[in-house]
């Protein structure tokens, strides 16, 4: 058993020194002394807070909030903690491992990394922020090592238990949408905390201190039994330690014989596929590929079609579509937060931009759907001309209509509704030219799509270097853009502004038929370069 | 001792609620045989090979794997057995040297040991030094093959088990690994072999067994299938193969648009 303890202790170690790959030592040295960092913070952070709580406040509610701390500790690490892929049952069935060795290995394992990293400085802080002699502190360090190792534990026999639901297809799709959802409500959550909302919440929180909540409140969290033994004051401390040893030994044994049954290839909870729901709406694809097909023809309409359907089934883009809702808010919001009349005539503005700039990330990179399969799609004999002319449509059939429904909206609420029309024609004019140096972006700086939390996995240094021609080309975007912005908002609100807004109109077409022609041009002659790209990255 | 099968299935089956995946099959593979497993894709071929190595437990029947009762002892039947699948998921973030010793290390070879193995086996396989010192995320597939077929054997198993061994390596390793697993089996290795390349398996076999719908077909030599399947003994195994699964082969005679000129495109 040692041995094997040792071994899968060998292999966390082997993993964490070559995160990323070999040329990326200095990124992972970055992120250690980054991760340190953090560390230190916690450490001082929670060090001085409990100082400063013993200090101030009576011991009955201090203990009271370190029992709050504990049980908080004891969620938020079990929601963060992540499937150790290493040790996945399916990688180590092969091999003549017990399934508890398995289970306590992975566990230990588990200390080589970020765990001991923050756990440790965590750890330190709250031996030197809660007062009692070295003894007392050697013990309540030991304490906390069992907390980390218990919560390490419970994580993987959580996610070993519905492993098979977790690792589907659908469960995956979900998961980036749910933590789109959390991050978001997240943020919200700290703006909120900066009101006077926030004050009032420290101040119950303090109250439910006082009225002996958390003990009373959350006894049934193992977090705080722990807390209690913590505390070290008798018979409580000596029940909580108890109940704690008993559930972390009875965790060790059932995490046990979830291994096992997974080394048989038997789920504990079994993911049961539906139909897919995507093919719902295939009469809206087809459409709109009917009438892309009758306009530019098949290769353009099939390419226009497989776009619209990557685009409601992939998770990636839920997320960014998700992610960029909060940004589309920022104008609405306008309208309650800013009190002049002047500024809040300018959310039509404001809105118009954050639209092109959300929906830049799909326009100034369209292979990076594709990805890896870009080989594929330019293995078609189709005309390149008619690829980004298909991707084009796509993108102008999802994107047109809600952004004219949203400046629509903003105009009529910031009471400007004389400004739709010229307003626009301004947008769709420069959504043109968006779209043409989108075109040429695509094929000279392409860029993989990434779901939260994936990372790239290419190994050359030229990342820097393409963002920085990326951000140049955005820079170059907004300077052809420039002259229609100047001109709308010098005849804003004159009878001419609609005959300039239709000649901005024209002078948009005519970038994005020269983009186009670029783009057609470069593809041919990048065809090679971008699928190597892409399979790299 | 020498004489008793190293792989004895009985009456073996295993059930997915409606679908019956593998259906009463009952075989045995003696020491030193070169044995085949063919069936087509659903046959139930995965099914069998994982509870034969213990990584699936069967809804009813037997296995005995190197003496052991796999369902008893699955750690046991796992010290003894090797195995190469057919989707390699291993430790990529490994060179594949590390890779190797460390596949020893886990089956309790001594590290010295281990490293001496390592050495000879991707000797054999052909893995280059410079090669060995790479991870094996940038290892291509038959690289992968290499290295993982070097972790099946470092710990001197009983029986190997091959799901598609020689998929992504090139031909002249391909005979040279062809010939080792021979030379083995005539040192008492029993390899149980899956494959697809039917050319191989008549080439390479002793004995091969037919499933398919999760029931046995046939088992025996090509001869001795020939004759089950009601083509005679000197039966080509492709025909009495598509025979035995009780399939036709089409001709594509109703693809009427093959052969005549493509659309040109846009």
């Amino acid at each position: 058993m040692i041995r094997h303890l040792r071994l899968l202790a060998y292999l966390r170690w082997k993993y964490l020194l070559r995160a990323g790959g070999r040329s990326r030592r200095i990124g992972a040295g970055v992120s250690l002394v980054v991760s340190l960092a953090i560390a230190a913070g916690l450490y001082f952070y929670s060090s001085a807070t409990l100082g400063l709580l013993f200090e101030k406040q009576p011991p009955g509610m201090s203990w009271e909030l370190v029992h709050l701390a504990f049980a908080v500790i004891y969620f938020f690490w079990l929601y963060s903690g992540s499937f150790n892929d290493l040790y996945d049952p399916a990688r180590l069935a092969s091999f003549p491992v017990a399934p508890r060795t398995l289970f306590l290995g992975s566990t230990l394992a588990s200390f080589i990394g970020m765990a001991s990293i923050f756990g440790g400085a965590l750890l330190a802080g709250f031996a030197v922020g809660v007062p009692g002699d070295p003894f007392e502190r050697v013990v309540r360090a030991l304490l906390f090592v069992l907390l980390i190792a218990h919560l390490q534990m419970t994580a993987r026999l959580i996610r070993l238990t519905f492993l098979a639901v977790l690792t589907s297809r659908r469960w995956r799709d979900a998961a980036v949408l749910i933590s789109t959802l959390i991050g978001g409500g997240m943020y919200v959550a700290t703006q909120l905390f900066r009101t006077e909302s926030g004050v009032e919440a420290v101040a119950a929180v303090k109250r439910f201190a006082e009225s002996g909540g958390p003990s009373a409140w959350l006894a049934w969290c193992p977090g705080v039994w722990l807390s209690w033994a913590y505390q070290l004051d008798g018979a409580r401390s000596a029940a909580g330690f108890g109940a704690f040893a008993l559930v972390t030994a009875l965790i060790h044994r059932a995490g046990g014989w979830a291994e096992e049954r997974l080394a048989f290839s038997e789920p504990i909870f079994q993911h049961r596929p539906k139909r897919d729901a995507g093919s719902a709406r295939v009469p809206f694809l087809k459409g709109i590929s009917r009438a892309v097909l009758r306009g530019v023809g098949p290769a353009a309409a099939a390419v226009t079609r497989k776009e619209l359907a990557i685009f409601f089934r992939d998770p990636v883009v839920r997320h960014r579509v998700l992610s960029s809702v909060f940004y589309i808010l920022v104008p609405f919001v306008m309208l309650f937060v800013v009190r002049s009349g002047g500024a809040k005539s300018e959310a039509l503005a404001v809105g118009g931009f954050i639209l092109l700039f959300v929906e830049m990330f799909f326009l100034t990179n369209i292979f990076g759907f594709e990805g890896a399969a870009v080989r594929n799609l330019l293995w078609f004999p189709a005309s390149r001309r008619h690829l980004f002319l298909g991707k084009n449509l796509a993108y102008f059939a999802l994107f047109a209509p809600f952004n004219a429904v949203v400046l629509v909206v903003l105009a009529a609420a910031t009471g400007v509704p004389e400004r739709i029309p010229a307003g626009l024609a301004s947008h769709f004019s420069a959504l043109l030219v968006v779209f043409g140096l989108g075109n040429v972006t695509s094929v000279y700086f392409p860029m993989p799509f990434l779901a939260p939390g994936q990372r790239v996995s290419r190994r050359d240094e030229s990342g820097c270097l393409m963002m920085l021609a990326r951000s140049l080309l955005y820079l170059l975007t907004f300077a052809l853009l420039s002259p229609v912005l100047a001109v709308s908002l010098l005849v804003q609100g004159k009878p001419v502004a609609i005959l300039v807004a239709f000649a901005g109109l024209a002078y948009a077409g005519a970038l994005y038929a020269i983009g186009l022609k670029i783009s057609e041009r470069a593809l041919l002659r990048r065809e090679e370069a971008l699928g190597d790209y892409f399979r790299a990255a | 001792m020498n004489d008793a099968p190293r792989i004895a299935a009985v009456d073996l089956t295993k059930r997915f609620k409606e679908k019956l995946a593998v259906d009463s099959v009952s075989f045995t593979v003696g020491r030193g045989e070169f044995f085949g497993f063919l069936g087509p894709n659903g046959a139930g071929k995965t099914t069998t090979i994982k509870m034969l190595c213990g990584l699936m437990k069967p809804t009813s029947g037997q296995v005995l794997v190197a003496g052991r009762d796999v369902a008893a002892d699955p750690l046991g039947v796992k010290a003894r057995i090797g195995i190469l699948p057919d989707t390699i998921e291993t430790f990529d973030r490994l060179t594949g040297w590390e890779l190797v010793v460390f596949s020893g290390l886990m089956h309790g070879v001594a590290e010295e040991e281990a490293e001496r193995r390592a050495g000879r086996l991707l000797d054999l396989v052909d893995l280059e030094p410079a090669d060995r010192a790479r991870l094996v995320i940038d290892y291509s597939l038959g690289m992968r093959k290499k290295a993982a077929l070097a972790c099946a054997l470092i710990h001197g198993p009983e029986v190997l088990f091959l799901d598609e061994p020689f998929n992504g390596i090139d031909a002249i390793s391909t005979q040279v690994i062809q010939k080792v697993l021979q030379g083995l089996t005539a040192k008492g290795l029993t390899i149980f072999y899956t494959s697809h390349v039917l050319e191989v398996v008549e080439k390479l076999c002793t004995r091969i067994a037919v499933i398919h719908e999760g029931r046995l077909r046939g088992i025996g030599t090509v001869a001795e299938l020939g004759a089950q399947a009601g083509l005679g003994p000197a039966a080509a195994l492709d025909d009495v193969f598509v025979t035995l699964v009780g399939r036709t082969v089409s001709q594509g005679g109703d693809l009427d648009w093959v052969g005549s000129p493509p659309p040109s495109p846009s």
